[in-house]
């Protein structure tokens, strides 16, 4: 199935865009949840290329400690992107991503990616418009990631240089790169 | 041997020997493609319209549309068959990527990653072809519950057709002989 939306679809898509003025420390990044079932790990091999059988093939990653097939690291770092990027929308960009491996995201369970701002680096005026973010995963119940990431937001100050319209600041970068 | 480990074994002065060497480079098999992202956000049911429309993308500030910035791993993965390569047959390896810090000779024949850090630097575009040259940063010799083993460090930097560097990865593994079969030294075994 094509993912090719209607133009109306991607303009309702487009406009939620969070701006570096929205964002203060404390505030959290919604979980962003998928049901994690084996076939769900052998498309991700697919996606991924990584074909290594801890993560498609139950019983050889038994031999190995673990309970049964489980999430790459490749997995992980997407999941967190798709989490944060549904937060911050289309303009938003991810600067940088540091994980550490807890626990198992295993075939069968619940996984989640959520967070929460811990810093907001400047005004949006020529300086940095970093956001922190601490970030985590969850397979069913238990913490299985914990790590930070980087985001760049765009600011109010973007529109107020052109003629104060968030939606003016869209034109002109639409123009920009005509 | 475990045979979904697919490391080198060696001694520990093999493993210094190695320290700020680069362990490997390559280039991915396909440029950057529309259908590969397609398939990533299926797979998380992930609607990001920067990465399959074009306006959308244009109207965010990107000069098309653009890939995840985690897949940058998967963009230099070289083909596991390639016209001109033998035909599989039966008992042929399992097919695993070629992870550098696997290659590294050293004790033990386990590893799982514990930690990584990867700054994203320029955005990655549909057409682009990713490669990406890996350099062994070091290793810390560590006895975890687990097994003794050493906590290994390799930086990877990607770079686009035109030089630019568009990401730097960290990450660290930890290399062990499992505590359970230490009384049979691995350094000899079959890779």
């Amino acid at each position: 199935m094509a993912l090719t939306k209607a133009p109306a679809e991607v303009a309702a898509a487009a406009r939620h865009q969070l701006l570096l003025e929205d964002v203060s420390a404390g505030d959290e990044i919604p979980a962003f949840t998928l049901p994690l079932t084996l076939q769900r790990l052998v498309m991700e091999a697919g996606v991924n290329r990584d074909y290594t059988p801890l993560h498609h093939d139950d019983e050889d990653t038994r031999l190995t400690g673990a309970p049964r097939s489980y999430a790459n690291t490749m997995f992980i770092q997407a999941f967190i992107e798709a989490a944060l990027r549904s937060w911050m929308g289309d303009r938003g960009q991810l600067r940088e991503l540091g994980i550490k491996m807890v626990s198992f995201n295993l075939a069968g369970s619940l996984v989640s990616a959520a967070g929460v701002v811990t810093a907001v680096d400047g005004d949006g005026n020529g300086g940095p418009r970093n956001v922190h973010i601490d970030v985590w995963m969850r397979s069913d119940e238990t913490l299985t990631v914990t790590g930070t990431a980087v985001v760049s937001l765009p600011s109010n100050c973007d529109s107020t240089r052109t003629n104060g319209s968030t939606d003016a600041s869209d034109k002109e970068i639409a123009g920009d790169q005509s | 041997m475990d045979k979904a480990r697919d490391v080198v074994l060696g001694a520990w002065e093999d493993t210094e020997a190695l320290v700020g060497q680069v362990l490997m480079s390559f280039t991915g098999a396909d440029r950057v493609n529309v259908p590969d992202i397609r398939r990533r956000l299926e797979v998380l049911g992930w609607d990001a319209p920067i990465h399959y429309d074009e306006n959308a993308a244009r109207r965010a500030g990107y000069e098309g549309i653009v890939s995840p910035a985690t897949m940058v791993i998967s963009w230099v993965l070289p083909a596991y068959w390639s016209p001109g390569d033998q035909r599989p047959i039966s008992g042929d390896p399992l097919l695993l990527p070629r992870f550098a810090l696997r290659k590294i000779p050293a004790p033990g024949s386990a590893l799982f990653a514990t930690d990584c850090v990867t700054s994203y630097l320029e955005p990655v575009y549909v057409g682009d072809r990713i490669s990406g040259e890996v350099r062994f940063l070091g290793f810390t010799r560590k006895t975890l519950r687990i097994g003794d083993g050493a906590f290994m460090t390799a930086e990877t930097r990607y770079r686009n057709e035109r030089s630019e560097l568009v990401a730097v990865e960290k990450i660290t593994v930890f290399r062990y002989t499992p505590a359970n079969s230490i009384q049979g030294p691995e350094r000899h075994g079959p890779h």
